[in-house]
């Protein structure tokens, strides 16, 4: 649940600015080993997460109290949990909750932070005081700790857990993007544009928004990250995803009462739930490097 | 204010007789806008949180008056305006400010306690980790960047992302069952211990949570510090410096340290927050007696007062933490010390 600047840094400094650029930016995307690597353990855990229903080996929520706490192999690849259920099929389940609940925080945190950053970037006087200081407020407030206040409210559940975690990163995309739209609009190129006469609209339009998609994209590698972990956090303490939903802060959870029989319990979701946080952050590496103006011309 | 000081100062021109006008120091402007900011974001961030615990359903009045059918409708009445809950929204919040401000957060619905006589303890307990892994972070983050911005290179490079990235990557309380896996037996993995009664016993006690919320800090700092360390390394003063035979020693020390130490300490108190989030989480893991489990039974329970202290507590923390680094910043840095504009 590391926020804000972390993320900043993680990406490699703050965003930069890029022009319009032609060629392949694909190819650019998956041009190195590391990023080609990245990407297809984002494509296999994505796939696996779909298809979870058909490649797991057993059903995640059936129980067998004659077969609990198993070690990993003996006709379960990760053994058994306390209940006698398959902690492989269940971790695929996990990842397919934990994954759709990424990708509607992030689609959240987009649909909320990117306006707003916008529109303080954008805006001069009072419009840019008053957004400005609501994300502000937004960042005092730590995406965890908003959460929990939003779950008190809305009750635990899937539903709960996104909106949650929508309220809780949102201030921090609105802040990037409205630092990007800033240092976009101090370029030379955008205030000769300007001079030139050449309307508002169309700056936006031809300079700010190419801009700001590129670097947004990159954040949003990140917000995704946090879901995630937030998720997994919230579940973790019982007030996120409720039994027996298998999510992989669910998985956590229930392992964690079995550190000492069962360690990998434990270990697996957690493991899976690193695996596709530094896949993320790197993915988001190279997007970042694929819309670096340095690297266009 | 400050136009009005620069239209006298043109009167006062005109007039012929030209006295010096007064102008607040650098440090004093600072000092003001950071106080303003703090307030307007303190009273921001706990609007917020009062709002969305107004959010739960359930009549807080009615759960107060009694146990289920036998309250009567004059009793609600008569809680709810004991309570001021009949009172428009601003001064409610009002009330629930400054009554918070003095350690007042009322009653817990479920508990049947202080909200306060229930945080006290274990507000102490949250205080004592999170400072811990303060101290991890900073024991281990700080050393760790001086040597790596001492032999940067390619490879010295790869590793700090690397650092970073996994700091990222692995969840405090994860980190938290992996040490309990692993020192289960040898370091004490769960319970709490008073500083006061055993101080041995205490530290150990927490060694393992401090472990797991410190480290993600620690490779923060880490790369923070070491960014700006070389950042600072490479600047033009330094270079001057090196020409004039300042020692190696003494530029690294002296002069790198102390600039790149600045943006680590702003970055290290907005993580204050997200620190304190974090403390909640792995003292569930280490079955330690802070606000986690307090919090966590108050957000299952629906038990706002309780929920609403907590988060307030964390609020007013992380905003007066970020106020001292404010201030601190201000005092140290001579580009704002001794400015006047």
């Amino acid at each position: 649940m590391r926020d804000v600047d972390a993320a900043v840094i993680a990406a490699g400094g703050p965003p930069a600015p890029r022009r319009v650029g032609r060629g392949s930016r694909l190819r650019r995307l998956v041009g190195t080993p590391t990023q080609i690597v990245v990407w297809t353990i984002l494509a296999v855990l994505v796939l696996a997460a779909v298809a979870a229903p058909l490649i797991a080996p057993f059903d995640p929520y059936t129980q067998d109290l004659r077969n609990t706490l198993q070690p990993p192999g003996s006709g379960h690849l990760l053994g058994t949990d306390n209940f006698g259920r398959d902690q492989f099929s269940r971790l695929l389940f996990a990842l397919r909750s934990s994954l759709f609940i990424g990708v509607m925080t992030t689609l959240g945190v987009a649909a909320v932070g990117i306006p707003f950053g916008l529109v303080a970037g954008y805006a001069r006087g009072a419009v840019d005081v008053v957004v400005s200081r609501m994300i502000d407020v937004g960042l005092a407030l730590p995406a965890l700790v908003l959460a929990l206040g939003l779950i008190a409210a809305l009750g635990a559940g899937i539903r709960s857990t996104i909106i949650a975690l929508i309220a809780g990163y949102s201030a921090y995309l609105a802040r990037i993007v409205r630092s990007v739209v800033l240092q976009i609009r101090q370029e030379e190129y955008v205030e000769s544009a300007r001079v030139t006469g050449v309307p508002p609209w169309r700056i936006a339009i031809r300079h700010v928004v190419p801009n700001v998609v590129g670097a947004t994209l990159v954040q949003l590698t990140l917000v995704f990250a946090f879901a995630v972990v937030g998720e997994a956090g919230l579940s973790f303490v019982g007030l996120g995803v409720q039994l027996p939903t298998a999510s992989l802060g669910n998985l956590l959870a229930e392992g964690s009462g079995y550190t000492l029989q069962s360690p990998m319990l434990a270990v697996a979701p957690g493991l899976t739930i690193v695996i596709l946080l530094i896949a993320l952050l790197t993915a988001g590496d190279g997007i970042r490097e694929a819309t670096d103006p340095r690297r266009n011309s | 204010m400050a136009e009005q000081l620069s239209r006298d100062d043109a009167g006062t021109a005109r007039a012929g007789s030209r006295r010096p006008v007064w102008r607040p120091p650098g440090w004093v402007r600072a000092l003001g806008s950071s106080l303003a900011q703090a307030f307007v974001v303190a009273m921001g961030a706990t609007f917020v949180v009062f709002i969305v615990m107004r959010l739960i359903p359930g009549d807080p009045a009615r759960i107060l008056a009694g146990p289920g059918g036998s309250v009567t409708a004059e009793q609600v009445e008569r809680t709810r305006r004991e309570l001021g809950l009949d009172q428009p929204l601003l001064v409610q919040y009002w009330d629930w400010v400054t009554a918070a401000l003095r350690g007042d957060f009322g009653n817990s619905l479920v508990l049947n306690d202080r909200v306060s006589d229930l945080l006290g303890d274990r507000l102490v307990v949250t205080a004592q980790l999170s400072f811990y892994a303060f101290l991890v972070a900073v024991v281990i983050g700080l050393p760790a960047s001086l040597l790596a911005a001492r032999w940067q290179g390619a490879a010295a490079d790869k590793i700090a992302r690397l650092v970073g990235t996994t700091g990222i990557a692995v969840p405090s309380f994860w980190l938290a069952l992996l040490l309990i896996i692993a020192f289960q037996g040898v370091l004490p993995t769960f319970g709490y211990v008073p500083a006061g009664r055993e101080l041995a016993d205490h530290l150990a006690h927490m060694f393992l949570p401090a472990l797991a919320l410190g480290t993600g800090l620690a490779t923060l700092v880490f790369e923070t510090n070491r960014a700006g360390m070389i950042d600072t390394l490479g600047s033009d003063y330094i270079r001057t410096s090196r020409a004039f035979g300042v020692s190696e020693w003494r530029i690294f020390s002296r002069y790198a340290m102390r600039n790149a130490f600045l943006p680590t300490m702003t970055i290290m108190a907005i993580q204050v927050g997200t620190l304190m989030g974090g403390a909640l989480l792995v003292e569930n893991a280490f079955a330690l007696p802070g606000m986690g489990r307090l919090v966590v039974q108050g957000v299952l329970s629906r038990d706002y007062p309780v929920v609403q202290a907590c988060i307030f507590v964390i609020v007013v923390v992380f905003v007066v933490v970020n106020l001292l680094t404010d201030l601190l910043y201000a005092v140290v840095d001579p580009r704002i010390r001794r400015s006047r504009a």
